[in-house]
């Protein structure tokens, strides 16, 4: 039986761990489904919005269940309004069974027998949707994630390859892709790092292959620690020093991206966030200041849909070609 | 008493506020340790052990009642944060970090001894996480899981039966970490909790919650309104500050004596009373004459806000002997039980039903999202409900975007609907 996981930074270790294999379902968009379009407010989550217009269509009935993460932003706003939808009979009969992980992202002596009882409950709910334990048949996307991450950041895949990649093992993470270096070329100045909102598409990475090297996207850096870990202590102890979490409590996030700015030689950070963030945005002059700190080029574009399409980006690549290209 | 126009004990309670926010600034001036912590966190610790607490929204309202949101709304683009984050939750940070201190109300807060949020909304810890840096105090951030289902009729089942509704495991949570902050409390003032004093005080604040229960019961069943909104709201929300003191809960039962005296008088505030409307949303602190703009001409009164209601609904969580863990039980779900569904479409029902509203008025934040996730679910169920509804776009402290006029204009054709039912 499939299982799907919605949120940023799926815990694939800790899933692993839990006997069980998740497939990513946040990052593809939907159109909205009319049924329920009229109770989701227009500062919706993008992604949470699109979750709860593909539930209602049907297109996730081949899930068994479907996990919503409380810690990825809007997560658990989506999954109260899935439950509401669900007990006013807007979902289908044979929607997946509705899941919600609160899986706090720290190591405390309050946190820890907490996290415990969220992974026997959450164990509990997936037997209820006939989906039991079993053996991993494939190995666990951490290591595949990792791969791309010290390609992308070397150079040797684009921006936009990398992301995809990573969709492709987010839409099935039974399949780990092999990274295939292209053909030795110079990776190009300026090296960039693409922070902020995470997106649904690699349209904007596509544009910033153009103008140097995206070595740095800070999605894919929450991806990566979030799914790393091999048992139950290494997994959790993965979550907790995840400092690109979204809802990281502790105050990490700055210093962190100051020190990869730095190790990275960025020389230009891309900064954007979605037209209704509430969250990313009170970073922004933190990052500004390390970016500044570094000697690297800031560029703030602003507010983004999360699915660029290439024609509405043209603005973006006339200013990143004016201000940023070499 | 004065005759429909205010209670005697409005000026009181504005008297209190005032002596109190002197009495504060005063120890503050003095350097008297104090603590900085949003709404939805358990005060009742730091007002047990005598630590003094300013409070995130209340100084926001502070500052924009002294003109300043504006202000400071553009520091904040200044800044760097971009126009759409929250408002009423970051304008002191702004104030602070802008540190112009002959702006301030005050002249500005000193820094606290410690910082307290809840990770109720997304931006919680980010905003706090600022003041840590910029204060140097230390930040005590408790999580904020959520239960696996928002179950039903959660203001019937939270007061008595609280451990299975709000589940063991987020309890325990709660409590460890309400335990860890009285462990920093007791470093930072010197002084021991006191378990019995505390189960005192708890029990104090339940008769002052009870008592509002009453005075609600009595506006709904009233036969016109006998107290405006603008009215009821200090008389609840300023003893709330204070909650479980003998001024408080002396307050309390002053005020229910008034209400209840008003109500056997036949006493209204709008003799022509024809539409009771509801206020849904944090108060609209910049233009608190709007709550009185429709009665000359409509006869149209805001009867409710959530205030009142929900001091019962909110807070009274029979403690059994374990008052820690009670207070655990009131704030671990404490903001989500009025923004999340069903929890608050039906509650909003239910009070829609208990004061017979005609018109709810629903305000949509603009750019704080936690309060305005539901609405529409909200909006949905008072109209099944035969409630006619107006939404309100706006900002609690934005009043740069606050269009009075069509705001107005909105009211009143919800009113002329109303009235055609």
């Amino acid at each position: 039986m499939d299982i799907g996981g919605f949120g940023f930074g799926l815990p694939h270790g800790l899933f692993g761990a839990m006997g069980f294999q998740v497939t990513d379902v946040t990052l593809p968009p939907s159109p909205p489904h009319p049924p329920i379009a009229d109770f989701i407010e227009p500062f919706m989550d993008p992604f949470c919005a699109s979750v709860l217009h593909r539930l209602a269509a049907g297109t996730l009935n081949h899930l068994a269940a479907l996990i919503f993460m409380r810690e990825s932003p809007g997560a658990v706003h989506a999954f109260h309004y899935a439950c509401e939808f669900e007990r006013r009979g807007a979902l289908p009969a044979d929607a997946p069974r509705l899941i919600l992980f609160n899986l706090i992202p720290v190591a405390s002596s309050a946190a820890d027998p907490f996290n415990q009882s969220e992974i026997a409950r959450v164990k509990a709910e997936l037997a209820q949707a006939e989906c039991a334990p079993s053996p991993p048949k494939h190995p666990a996307p951490a290591t595949a994630l990792q791969s791309l991450e010290l390609a992308q950041a070397d150079g040797q895949i684009s921006g936009a390859d990398a992301f995809d990649l990573r969709a492709a093992i987010a839409d099935s993470p039974f399949i780990s892709p092999a990274v295939q270096p292209p053909a030795s070329t110079p990776p190009k100045s300026p090296r960039i790092a693409l922070l902020g909102t995470p997106f649904g598409n690699s349209a904007l990475h596509g544009l910033l292959d153009q103008i140097g090297t995206l070595a740095i996207d800070q999605q894919a850096l929450d991806q990566t620690r979030a799914a790393a870990g091999d048992d139950f202590q290494t997994a959790l102890a993965a979550q907790s020093a995840n400092p690109y979490a979204a809802r990281q409590p502790c105050d990490v996030f700055a210093d962190t991206i100051s020190e990869t700015i730095i190790s990275q030689s960025i020389e230009q950070v891309v900064w954007q966030v979605d037209t209704h963030d509430d969250l990313w945005g009170w970073l922004a002059p933190d990052v500004r200041a390390a970016s500044k700190r570094a000697g690297a080029g800031f560029i703030d574009l602003g507010h983004l849909p999360r699915w660029p399409k290439e024609a509405c980006l043209t603005h973006v690549k006339e200013r990143l070609f004016a201000e940023v290209a070499q | 008493m004065t005759s429909h126009g205010h209670l005697s004990v409005s000026a009181q309670a504005l008297a209190f506020q005032r002596d109190w926010a002197k009495s504060l600034r005063g120890d503050l001036a003095n350097g008297t340790p104090y603590a900085f912590v949003n709404a939805d966190t358990p005060h009742e610790v730091f007002h047990a052990m005598g630590m003094p607490v300013v409070v995130n929204q209340w100084w926001s309202s502070v500052i924009a009642a002294k003109q300043q949101s504006t202000h400071y709304l553009d520091r904040a683009a200044e800044m760097g944060f971009h126009d759409a984050l929250a408002k009423y939750s970051a304008l002191p940070l702004i104030a602070a970090l802008d540190g112009d201190t002959d702006r301030q109300p005050w002249g500005g807060l000193p820094d606290p001894a410690i910082l307290c949020a809840r990770q109720s909304a997304d931006d919680h810890q980010r905003i706090f996480q600022h003041w840590s840096r910029h204060t140097g105090a230390p930040l005590a951030l408790f999580h904020a899981p959520a239960p696996p289902r928002n179950a039903p009729e959660w203001w019937a089942r939270a007061r008595d039966d609280w451990e299975a509704f709000y589940g063991t495991a987020r309890l325990d949570l709660m409590q460890a970490q309400i335990q860890d902050l009285i462990a920093q409390v007791e470093t930072l003032t010197g002084r021991d909790f006191d378990p019995k004093a505390f189960g005192a005080y708890m029990e104090r604040i339940e008769e002052q919650e009870l008592i509002y229960e009453d005075v609600s019961h009595m506006i709904a069943a009233a036969e016109r309104l006998p107290v405006r909104i603008s009215e009821q709201i200090p008389n609840v929300m300023i003893p709330q500050w204070h909650r479980g003191s003998d001024w408080a809960v002396a307050h309390a039962h002053r005020f229910r004596a008034e209400v209840a005296d008003r109500v056997a008088q036949g006493s209204a505030v709008c003799p022509n009373e024809r539409v009771r409307m509801m206020w849904i949303g944090a108060g609209l602190w910049f233009d608190t004459k709007f709550y009185t703009a429709f009665e000359r001409e409509f006869g149209a009164v805001f009867a409710w806000s959530m205030y009142l209601p929900f001091a019962a609904d909110g807070y009274v969580r029979h403690a059994k002997g374990d008052y820690l863990r009670a207070l655990a039980a009131r704030v671990v779900s404490m903001n989500e039980q009025l923004h999340q569904p069903p929890w608050a479409n039906e509650w909003l029902v239910k009070q829609a039903r208990d004061y017979r509203i005609d018109l709810a008025v629903v305000l949509v934040p603009e750019n704080d999202r936690p309060s305005g996730y539901g609405t529409r679910f909200i909006v949905e169920d008072l109209r099944a409900a035969g409630v006619e509804v107006v939404e309100i776009t706006a900002d609690m402290v934005d009043a740069r975007k606050w269009n009075s006029h069509s705001a107005m204009a909105a009211v009143t054709d919800g009113i002329k609907r109303a009235v055609q039912h």
